[in-house]
Protein backbone atom coordinates (compact mmCIF):
# COMPACT_ATOMS: atom_id res chain seq x y z
CA UNK A 1 0.00 0.00 0.00
CA UNK A 2 1.48 3.37 -0.65
CA UNK A 3 1.74 6.29 1.63
CA UNK A 4 2.16 8.43 -0.67
CA UNK A 5 0.08 10.04 -3.43
CA UNK A 6 3.22 10.74 -6.08
CA UNK A 7 2.88 7.87 -7.85
CA UNK A 8 -0.63 8.68 -9.15
CA UNK A 9 -0.12 12.70 -9.33
CA UNK A 10 2.98 12.38 -11.30
CA UNK A 11 2.11 9.13 -13.22
CA UNK A 12 2.38 8.63 -17.02
CA UNK A 13 -1.25 8.00 -17.20
CA UNK A 14 -2.05 11.15 -15.28
CA UNK A 15 0.10 13.16 -18.04
CA UNK A 16 -1.56 11.91 -20.76
CA UNK A 17 -5.29 12.17 -18.96
CA UNK A 18 -4.14 15.79 -18.76
CA UNK A 19 -2.76 16.16 -21.95
CA UNK A 20 -5.66 15.16 -24.09
CA UNK A 21 -8.31 17.55 -21.86
CA UNK A 22 -5.74 20.26 -22.78
CA UNK A 23 -5.46 18.90 -26.21
CA UNK A 24 -9.23 19.22 -26.66
CA UNK A 25 -9.52 23.07 -25.38
CA UNK A 26 -6.67 24.16 -27.34
CA UNK A 27 -8.59 22.38 -30.74
CA UNK A 28 -11.93 23.90 -29.43
CA UNK A 29 -10.38 27.82 -29.15
CA UNK A 30 -8.54 26.97 -32.95
CA UNK A 31 -11.24 26.06 -34.15
CA UNK A 32 -13.80 28.99 -32.80
CA UNK A 33 -11.36 31.17 -34.00
CA UNK A 34 -11.37 29.84 -37.51
CA UNK A 35 -15.23 30.49 -37.28
CA UNK A 36 -14.36 33.65 -35.54
CA UNK A 37 -11.95 34.66 -38.87
CA UNK A 38 -14.87 33.36 -41.56
CA UNK A 39 -17.44 35.22 -39.77
CA UNK A 40 -15.01 39.04 -39.97
CA UNK A 41 -14.84 38.16 -43.66
CA UNK A 42 -18.13 37.71 -43.73
CA UNK A 43 -19.16 40.45 -42.32
CA UNK A 44 -16.37 42.64 -44.08
CA UNK A 45 -13.92 42.83 -41.24
CA UNK A 46 -10.42 43.38 -42.88
CA UNK A 47 -8.10 41.05 -42.31
CA UNK A 48 -5.27 43.88 -40.62
CA UNK A 49 -7.88 44.53 -38.39
CA UNK A 50 -8.32 40.75 -37.39
CA UNK A 51 -4.64 40.48 -36.58
CA UNK A 52 -4.60 43.68 -34.29
CA UNK A 53 -7.67 41.72 -32.35
CA UNK A 54 -5.41 38.97 -31.89
CA UNK A 55 -1.95 40.70 -31.29
CA UNK A 56 -3.30 42.90 -28.88
CA UNK A 57 -5.24 40.26 -26.80
CA UNK A 58 -2.57 38.00 -27.10
CA UNK A 59 -0.19 40.80 -25.28
CA UNK A 60 -2.46 41.90 -23.09
CA UNK A 61 -2.91 38.27 -21.62
CA UNK A 62 0.59 37.73 -20.83
CA UNK A 63 0.48 39.80 -17.76
CA UNK A 64 -2.63 38.07 -15.96
CA UNK A 65 -1.54 34.83 -17.09
CA UNK A 66 1.53 35.67 -15.10
CA UNK A 67 -0.15 34.78 -11.53
CA UNK A 68 -1.51 31.52 -12.59
CA UNK A 69 2.37 30.52 -12.64
CA UNK A 70 2.17 31.42 -8.79
CA UNK A 71 -1.09 29.79 -8.26
CA UNK A 72 0.60 26.49 -10.21
CA UNK A 73 3.82 26.64 -7.81
CA UNK A 74 1.12 26.89 -5.05
CA UNK A 75 -0.70 23.95 -5.99
CA UNK A 76 2.08 21.51 -7.23
CA UNK A 77 3.32 20.02 -3.62
CA UNK A 78 -0.57 19.21 -3.17
CA UNK A 79 -1.91 18.11 -6.56
CA UNK A 80 1.35 17.26 -8.11
CA UNK A 81 2.63 18.27 -11.41
CA UNK A 82 0.09 17.38 -14.26
CA UNK A 83 -3.37 18.11 -12.36
CA UNK A 84 -3.03 21.57 -11.14
CA UNK A 85 -1.46 22.36 -14.95
CA UNK A 86 -4.94 21.07 -16.78
CA UNK A 87 -7.32 23.19 -13.57
CA UNK A 88 -5.52 26.24 -14.63
CA UNK A 89 -5.87 25.69 -17.99
CA UNK A 90 -9.21 24.55 -18.39
CA UNK A 91 -12.49 26.04 -17.06
CA UNK A 92 -11.29 27.16 -13.59
CA UNK A 93 -9.78 30.37 -12.50
CA UNK A 94 -6.68 30.73 -10.22
CA UNK A 95 -8.06 32.28 -7.49
CA UNK A 96 -10.79 29.51 -7.83
CA UNK A 97 -8.54 26.64 -7.98
CA UNK A 98 -6.60 27.53 -4.74
CA UNK A 99 -9.56 27.96 -3.22
CA UNK A 100 -11.07 24.46 -4.38
CA UNK A 101 -8.44 22.68 -3.34
CA UNK A 102 -8.10 24.44 -0.06
CA UNK A 103 -11.87 23.53 0.39
CA UNK A 104 -11.42 20.14 -0.71
CA UNK A 105 -8.47 19.02 1.24
CA UNK A 106 -9.82 20.58 4.28
CA UNK A 107 -13.02 18.29 4.02
CA UNK A 108 -10.95 15.44 3.64
CA UNK A 109 -9.61 15.93 7.28
CA UNK A 110 -6.84 17.67 6.53
CA UNK A 111 -5.37 21.29 7.69
CA UNK A 112 -3.68 22.50 4.52
CA UNK A 113 -2.41 22.06 1.25
CA UNK A 114 0.98 21.49 2.15
CA UNK A 115 0.13 18.16 4.32
CA UNK A 116 0.64 14.63 2.99
CA UNK A 117 -2.56 13.09 1.59
CA UNK A 118 -2.67 9.21 1.09
CA UNK A 119 -3.53 8.35 -2.42
CA UNK A 120 -7.59 7.89 -1.50
CA UNK A 121 -7.52 11.27 -0.19
CA UNK A 122 -5.62 12.45 -3.41
CA UNK A 123 -8.13 10.95 -5.48
CA UNK A 124 -11.03 11.86 -4.08
CA UNK A 125 -9.43 15.47 -3.94
CA UNK A 126 -9.34 15.57 -7.66
CA UNK A 127 -12.78 14.13 -8.17
CA UNK A 128 -13.66 17.53 -5.39
CA UNK A 129 -11.75 19.77 -7.82
CA UNK A 130 -13.31 18.24 -10.90
CA UNK A 131 -16.98 18.18 -9.70
CA UNK A 132 -17.19 21.09 -8.16
CA UNK A 133 -17.35 23.44 -11.25
CA UNK A 134 -19.29 20.79 -13.32
CA UNK A 135 -22.05 22.52 -12.56
CA UNK A 136 -21.02 26.27 -14.01
CA UNK A 137 -19.79 24.03 -17.15
CA UNK A 138 -23.08 22.05 -17.13
CA UNK A 139 -24.80 26.01 -17.44
CA UNK A 140 -23.39 26.65 -21.26
CA UNK A 141 -26.29 24.44 -22.72
CA UNK A 142 -28.30 27.16 -20.96
CA UNK A 143 -27.04 29.51 -23.53
CA UNK A 144 -28.97 28.68 -26.99
CA UNK A 145 -32.15 29.61 -25.65
CA UNK A 146 -31.10 32.82 -23.90
CA UNK A 147 -29.36 34.26 -26.72
CA UNK A 148 -32.28 32.75 -29.32
CA UNK A 149 -34.38 35.09 -26.70
CA UNK A 150 -31.73 38.08 -26.57
CA UNK A 151 -31.38 38.03 -30.50
CA UNK A 152 -34.71 38.21 -31.71
CA UNK A 153 -35.38 41.22 -29.21
CA UNK A 154 -32.22 43.10 -30.90
CA UNK A 155 -33.90 41.67 -34.32
CA UNK A 156 -36.92 43.71 -33.49
CA UNK A 157 -34.97 46.89 -33.79
CA UNK A 158 -35.69 48.45 -30.77
CA UNK A 159 -34.26 51.04 -29.99
CA UNK A 160 -33.38 50.60 -26.21
CA UNK A 161 -31.64 47.10 -27.27
CA UNK A 162 -28.43 48.91 -27.29
CA UNK A 163 -28.80 51.06 -24.11
CA UNK A 164 -30.00 47.44 -23.00
CA UNK A 165 -26.60 45.70 -23.10
CA UNK A 166 -24.81 48.87 -22.17
CA UNK A 167 -26.57 48.78 -18.94
CA UNK A 168 -25.61 44.91 -18.39
CA UNK A 169 -22.39 45.75 -19.43
CA UNK A 170 -21.93 48.28 -16.57
CA UNK A 171 -24.27 46.32 -14.28
CA UNK A 172 -21.61 43.56 -14.50
CA UNK A 173 -18.62 45.93 -14.43
CA UNK A 174 -20.19 47.82 -10.70
CA UNK A 175 -20.39 44.02 -9.22
CA UNK A 176 -16.88 43.42 -10.26
CA UNK A 177 -15.47 46.68 -8.64
CA UNK A 178 -17.40 47.20 -6.19
CA UNK A 179 -15.42 45.09 -3.47
CA UNK A 180 -12.29 47.10 -4.45
CA UNK A 181 -13.64 50.66 -4.50
CA UNK A 182 -14.83 50.10 -0.92
CA UNK A 183 -11.96 48.44 0.39
CA UNK A 184 -10.68 51.79 2.23
CA UNK A 185 -8.28 48.98 4.32
CA UNK A 186 -6.02 49.27 0.57
CA UNK A 187 -5.89 52.36 -0.33
CA UNK A 188 -3.77 51.88 -3.20
CA UNK A 189 -6.46 49.11 -4.97
CA UNK A 190 -8.71 52.66 -4.94
CA UNK A 191 -5.87 54.71 -6.44
CA UNK A 192 -4.85 52.19 -8.96
CA UNK A 193 -8.87 51.69 -10.17
CA UNK A 194 -8.15 55.67 -10.82
CA UNK A 195 -4.40 55.65 -12.22
CA UNK A 196 -5.71 52.85 -14.92
CA UNK A 197 -8.73 54.66 -15.63
CA UNK A 198 -7.01 57.95 -16.08
CA UNK A 199 -4.19 56.83 -17.98
CA UNK A 200 -6.67 54.84 -20.57
CA UNK A 201 -8.59 58.01 -21.08
CA UNK A 202 -4.97 59.76 -21.97
CA UNK A 203 -4.35 57.11 -24.33
CA UNK A 204 -7.30 56.30 -25.81
CA UNK A 205 -6.99 60.32 -26.87
CA UNK A 206 -3.62 59.75 -28.21
CA UNK A 207 -4.46 56.44 -29.46
CA UNK A 208 -7.17 58.46 -32.09
CA UNK A 209 -4.06 60.51 -33.63
CA UNK A 210 -1.56 57.53 -33.45
CA UNK A 211 -3.02 53.99 -34.05
CA UNK A 212 -0.70 52.09 -32.31
CA UNK A 213 -1.56 53.76 -29.14
CA UNK A 214 -5.03 52.77 -29.49
CA UNK A 215 -4.20 49.19 -29.88
CA UNK A 216 -2.01 48.56 -26.53
CA UNK A 217 -4.22 51.63 -24.67
CA UNK A 218 -5.78 48.32 -22.60
CA UNK A 219 -2.44 46.52 -21.93
CA UNK A 220 -0.70 49.72 -21.26
CA UNK A 221 -3.07 51.23 -18.85
CA UNK A 222 -3.39 48.17 -16.84
CA UNK A 223 0.20 48.14 -17.01
CA UNK A 224 0.58 51.58 -15.50
CA UNK A 225 -1.62 51.09 -12.58
CA UNK A 226 -0.06 47.99 -11.61
CA UNK A 227 3.47 49.85 -11.83
CA UNK A 228 1.25 52.68 -9.77
CA UNK A 229 0.57 50.63 -6.76
CA UNK A 230 4.43 49.09 -6.86
CA UNK A 231 5.51 52.51 -6.42
CA UNK A 232 2.57 53.49 -3.95
CA UNK A 233 3.31 50.54 -1.92
CA UNK A 234 6.93 51.35 -1.73
CA UNK A 235 6.66 55.04 -0.99
CA UNK A 236 3.64 53.84 2.39
CA UNK A 237 6.68 51.70 3.03
CA UNK B 1 -32.32 44.19 -42.54
CA UNK B 2 -32.45 41.96 -45.96
CA UNK B 3 -34.00 38.45 -45.89
CA UNK B 4 -30.66 36.93 -46.67
CA UNK B 5 -29.08 38.59 -43.78
CA UNK B 6 -31.41 37.53 -41.38
CA UNK B 7 -31.26 34.03 -42.90
CA UNK B 8 -27.44 34.07 -43.31
CA UNK B 9 -27.27 35.34 -39.45
CA UNK B 10 -29.68 32.70 -38.14
CA UNK B 11 -27.51 29.90 -39.96
CA UNK B 12 -24.32 31.61 -38.43
CA UNK B 13 -26.10 31.53 -34.53
CA UNK B 14 -27.18 27.81 -35.17
CA UNK B 15 -23.71 26.77 -36.08
CA UNK B 16 -21.82 28.46 -33.58
CA UNK B 17 -24.42 27.17 -30.40
CA UNK B 18 -23.92 23.27 -32.25
CA UNK B 19 -20.67 23.63 -32.54
CA UNK B 20 -20.08 24.80 -28.62
CA UNK B 21 -22.54 22.34 -27.17
CA UNK B 22 -20.79 19.34 -29.03
CA UNK B 23 -17.06 21.24 -27.68
CA UNK B 24 -18.15 21.61 -24.65
CA UNK B 25 -19.92 18.50 -24.13
CA UNK B 26 -16.33 16.73 -25.54
CA UNK B 27 -14.43 19.37 -23.46
CA UNK B 28 -16.41 18.24 -20.11
CA UNK B 29 -16.00 13.89 -20.78
CA UNK B 30 -12.11 14.59 -20.89
CA UNK B 31 -12.26 16.71 -17.60
CA UNK B 32 -14.30 14.06 -16.06
CA UNK B 33 -12.07 11.47 -17.66
CA UNK B 34 -9.04 12.77 -15.50
CA UNK B 35 -10.97 11.45 -11.85
CA UNK B 36 -13.00 8.61 -13.46
CA UNK B 37 -8.93 7.81 -15.13
CA UNK B 38 -6.60 8.24 -12.06
CA UNK B 39 -9.55 6.22 -10.20
CA UNK B 40 -8.87 3.24 -12.53
CA UNK B 41 -5.55 3.32 -12.63
CA UNK B 42 -4.57 4.07 -8.83
CA UNK B 43 -7.51 0.76 -7.57
CA UNK B 44 -7.81 3.09 -4.75
CA UNK B 45 -11.75 2.99 -3.45
CA UNK B 46 -13.08 6.02 -3.19
CA UNK B 47 -16.28 7.11 -0.89
CA UNK B 48 -18.24 8.68 -3.26
CA UNK B 49 -21.06 9.92 -0.70
CA UNK B 50 -18.08 11.63 1.01
CA UNK B 51 -16.99 13.28 -2.62
CA UNK B 52 -20.48 14.77 -2.96
CA UNK B 53 -21.45 15.89 0.30
CA UNK B 54 -17.80 17.93 0.19
CA UNK B 55 -18.25 18.81 -3.94
CA UNK B 56 -21.98 19.75 -3.37
CA UNK B 57 -22.04 23.33 -1.72
CA UNK B 58 -18.83 24.64 -3.99
CA UNK B 59 -20.74 23.30 -6.62
CA UNK B 60 -23.90 25.04 -6.31
CA UNK B 61 -21.70 28.40 -5.37
CA UNK B 62 -19.99 28.50 -8.59
CA UNK B 63 -22.92 27.01 -10.50
CA UNK B 64 -24.99 29.81 -10.00
CA UNK B 65 -22.46 32.56 -10.23
CA UNK B 66 -20.67 30.74 -13.53
CA UNK B 67 -24.50 30.29 -15.09
CA UNK B 68 -25.31 34.53 -13.92
CA UNK B 69 -21.74 35.40 -15.18
CA UNK B 70 -22.55 33.75 -18.58
CA UNK B 71 -26.13 35.00 -19.13
CA UNK B 72 -24.88 38.48 -18.66
CA UNK B 73 -21.99 38.08 -20.95
CA UNK B 74 -23.83 36.39 -23.84
CA UNK B 75 -25.50 39.66 -24.93
CA UNK B 76 -22.19 41.59 -24.77
CA UNK B 77 -19.79 39.36 -26.42
CA UNK B 78 -21.67 36.76 -28.44
CA UNK B 79 -21.99 32.85 -27.50
CA UNK B 80 -18.96 31.93 -29.35
CA UNK B 81 -16.99 33.69 -27.13
CA UNK B 82 -19.00 32.45 -23.80
CA UNK B 83 -18.24 29.13 -25.28
CA UNK B 84 -14.37 29.45 -25.23
CA UNK B 85 -14.35 31.29 -22.08
CA UNK B 86 -16.20 28.83 -20.01
CA UNK B 87 -14.14 26.19 -21.29
CA UNK B 88 -10.96 27.52 -21.08
CA UNK B 89 -11.62 29.67 -17.42
CA UNK B 90 -10.44 32.83 -16.13
CA UNK B 91 -13.13 34.85 -17.51
CA UNK B 92 -13.55 37.72 -15.69
CA UNK B 93 -9.68 38.54 -15.54
CA UNK B 94 -8.63 37.50 -18.92
CA UNK B 95 -11.25 36.55 -21.95
CA UNK B 96 -14.05 38.98 -20.59
CA UNK B 97 -11.46 42.13 -20.87
CA UNK B 98 -10.12 40.93 -23.86
CA UNK B 99 -13.03 40.73 -25.45
CA UNK B 100 -13.88 44.40 -24.64
CA UNK B 101 -10.59 45.35 -25.35
CA UNK B 102 -11.18 43.97 -28.67
CA UNK B 103 -14.40 45.45 -29.82
CA UNK B 104 -13.43 49.25 -28.28
CA UNK B 105 -10.26 48.86 -30.64
CA UNK B 106 -11.89 48.41 -33.66
CA UNK B 107 -14.74 50.18 -32.91
CA UNK B 108 -17.55 47.64 -33.46
CA UNK B 109 -19.90 47.96 -30.36
CA UNK B 110 -20.77 45.17 -27.96
CA UNK B 111 -23.88 42.80 -29.10
CA UNK B 112 -23.43 43.98 -32.87
CA UNK B 113 -22.44 41.20 -35.14
CA UNK B 114 -19.14 42.49 -35.92
CA UNK B 115 -19.13 42.86 -31.89
CA UNK B 116 -19.31 39.32 -31.59
CA UNK B 117 -16.83 37.98 -34.25
CA UNK B 118 -14.26 40.48 -33.03
CA UNK B 119 -14.54 39.52 -29.46
CA UNK B 120 -14.70 35.63 -30.48
CA UNK B 121 -11.08 35.99 -32.33
CA UNK B 122 -10.42 37.40 -28.87
CA UNK B 123 -11.41 34.95 -26.81
CA UNK B 124 -9.59 32.65 -28.56
CA UNK B 125 -6.04 34.37 -28.68
CA UNK B 126 -6.23 34.92 -25.45
CA UNK B 127 -7.04 31.33 -24.24
CA UNK B 128 -4.15 30.21 -26.71
CA UNK B 129 -1.34 32.72 -24.90
CA UNK B 130 -3.01 31.82 -21.17
CA UNK B 131 -2.79 27.80 -22.13
CA UNK B 132 1.20 28.51 -23.66
CA UNK B 133 2.12 30.38 -20.90
CA UNK B 134 0.89 28.00 -18.28
CA UNK B 135 2.52 24.99 -20.61
CA UNK B 136 5.96 27.31 -20.65
CA UNK B 137 5.35 27.34 -16.71
CA UNK B 138 4.80 23.76 -15.71
CA UNK B 139 8.52 22.64 -17.97
CA UNK B 140 10.26 25.75 -17.11
CA UNK B 141 8.72 29.57 -16.35
CA UNK B 142 6.77 28.82 -12.73
CA UNK B 143 10.35 28.31 -11.00
CA UNK B 144 11.79 31.55 -12.64
CA UNK B 145 8.72 33.68 -12.03
CA UNK B 146 8.04 33.04 -9.00
CA UNK B 147 10.93 34.96 -7.13
CA UNK B 148 10.37 37.72 -9.40
CA UNK B 149 6.40 38.05 -8.10
CA UNK B 150 7.23 37.44 -4.66
CA UNK B 151 9.36 39.76 -4.46
CA UNK B 152 8.12 42.32 -2.07
CA UNK B 153 8.30 45.45 -4.44
CA UNK B 154 7.18 43.35 -7.23
CA UNK B 155 3.99 42.06 -4.74
CA UNK B 156 1.62 44.89 -5.05
CA UNK B 157 1.42 45.27 -8.96
CA UNK B 158 0.77 41.76 -8.82
CA UNK B 159 -1.86 42.31 -5.49
CA UNK B 160 -3.65 45.16 -7.54
CA UNK B 161 -3.62 43.90 -11.19
CA UNK B 162 -7.36 42.72 -11.09
CA UNK B 163 -8.01 47.05 -9.68
CA UNK B 164 -5.59 48.09 -12.38
CA UNK B 165 -7.34 46.03 -14.92
CA UNK B 166 -10.93 47.02 -13.50
CA UNK B 167 -9.98 50.88 -14.27
CA UNK B 168 -8.59 50.58 -17.56
CA UNK B 169 -11.85 48.28 -18.68
CA UNK B 170 -14.74 50.15 -16.72
CA UNK B 171 -13.59 53.68 -17.13
CA UNK B 172 -13.98 54.37 -20.72
CA UNK B 173 -17.38 53.32 -20.42
CA UNK B 174 -18.16 55.10 -17.58
CA UNK B 175 -17.43 58.36 -19.14
CA UNK B 176 -19.14 57.96 -22.37
CA UNK B 177 -22.10 56.89 -20.34
CA UNK B 178 -22.12 58.59 -16.83
CA UNK B 179 -26.10 58.71 -16.45
CA UNK B 180 -26.45 54.51 -17.28
CA UNK B 181 -23.37 54.07 -14.91
CA UNK B 182 -24.09 55.66 -11.58
CA UNK B 183 -26.89 53.52 -10.49
CA UNK B 184 -25.42 49.72 -11.14
CA UNK B 185 -22.31 50.98 -9.34
CA UNK B 186 -23.97 52.63 -6.19
CA UNK B 187 -26.19 50.20 -5.84
CA UNK B 188 -22.96 46.95 -5.75
CA UNK B 189 -20.83 49.92 -4.09
CA UNK B 190 -23.32 49.78 -0.88
CA UNK B 191 -23.81 45.99 -1.18
CA UNK B 192 -20.27 45.30 -1.16
CA UNK B 193 -19.61 47.98 2.05
CA UNK B 194 -22.60 46.41 3.54
CA UNK B 195 -21.74 43.21 3.33
CA UNK B 196 -18.00 43.03 3.42
CA UNK B 197 -17.09 39.90 2.76
CA UNK B 198 -19.93 38.17 2.39
CA UNK B 199 -19.85 39.99 -1.13
CA UNK B 200 -17.67 37.63 -2.61
CA UNK B 201 -19.43 34.61 -1.73
CA UNK B 202 -22.94 36.10 -2.63
CA UNK B 203 -22.22 37.82 -5.46
CA UNK B 204 -24.08 34.99 -8.13
CA UNK B 205 -26.86 35.14 -6.22
CA UNK B 206 -26.53 39.69 -6.61
CA UNK B 207 -25.25 40.08 -9.66
CA UNK B 208 -29.24 39.83 -11.64
CA UNK B 209 -29.93 42.10 -8.80
CA UNK B 210 -27.83 44.74 -9.92
CA UNK B 211 -27.80 43.90 -13.59
CA UNK B 212 -32.17 44.36 -13.55
CA UNK B 213 -31.83 47.53 -11.10
CA UNK B 214 -29.09 48.92 -13.94
CA UNK B 215 -31.59 47.80 -17.01
CA UNK B 216 -34.92 48.93 -15.00
CA UNK B 217 -32.55 52.34 -13.91
CA UNK B 218 -31.90 52.74 -17.81
CA UNK B 219 -35.36 52.31 -19.10
CA UNK B 220 -36.55 55.30 -17.03
CA UNK B 221 -33.36 56.96 -18.81
CA UNK B 222 -34.51 56.05 -22.17
CA UNK B 223 -38.42 57.09 -21.83
CA UNK B 224 -37.95 60.08 -20.43
CA UNK B 225 -35.08 60.81 -23.16
CA UNK B 226 -38.21 59.65 -25.63
CA UNK B 227 -40.45 62.11 -24.20
CA UNK B 228 -37.90 64.93 -24.24
CA UNK B 229 -37.17 64.24 -27.61
CA UNK B 230 -41.27 63.87 -28.62
CA UNK B 231 -41.83 67.11 -26.83
CA UNK B 232 -39.12 68.94 -28.90
CA UNK B 233 -40.84 68.00 -31.79
CA UNK B 234 -44.22 68.89 -30.77
CA UNK B 235 -42.40 72.36 -30.25
CA UNK B 236 -40.34 72.61 -33.06
CA UNK B 237 -43.85 72.29 -35.06
CA UNK B 238 -45.66 74.63 -33.23
CA UNK B 239 -43.35 77.26 -33.60
CA UNK B 240 -42.95 76.36 -37.20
Amino acid sequence: MHSNFSYISNSTVMLFLCAIAIIGVLCQAIYFMRIGFKRGAELGIDSDAMKQVVISSGIFSIVPSLPILISYMILVPALGKFLPWVRLSVIGSAAYETMAADMAVKAYGYSSLSDAFSPEAYVSIAWTVTGAILLSALSTFLLKPYDKKMKSMQGKGSKFMPILISAMFLGLLGSMSAPYLVDFGNITGILTIVVAGATVIILNNIGKKVKIVKEFAFAGSMITGMVFAAAFSAFLG
Amino acid sequence: MTESKTKNNALFNEKIHRVGRISTAIVLMLFIAIPVGITMYSGVEVNYGMILSSTLPLAVMMGVAGAVEKMSMTPIMGPGAVYVSSSTGNVSNMKFPAAINAMTITGHPQGSEKGEAVALVAVCASALVTTFIVFLGIIFLAPLVEPLLSNPYVTPAFDNMFPALLGAMATPFIVKSPKLAVTPILASCIAAFVLGSKFALLKGFLLPVFILLSVGAAYIFYRSDEKKAAQNNKDMKKTA
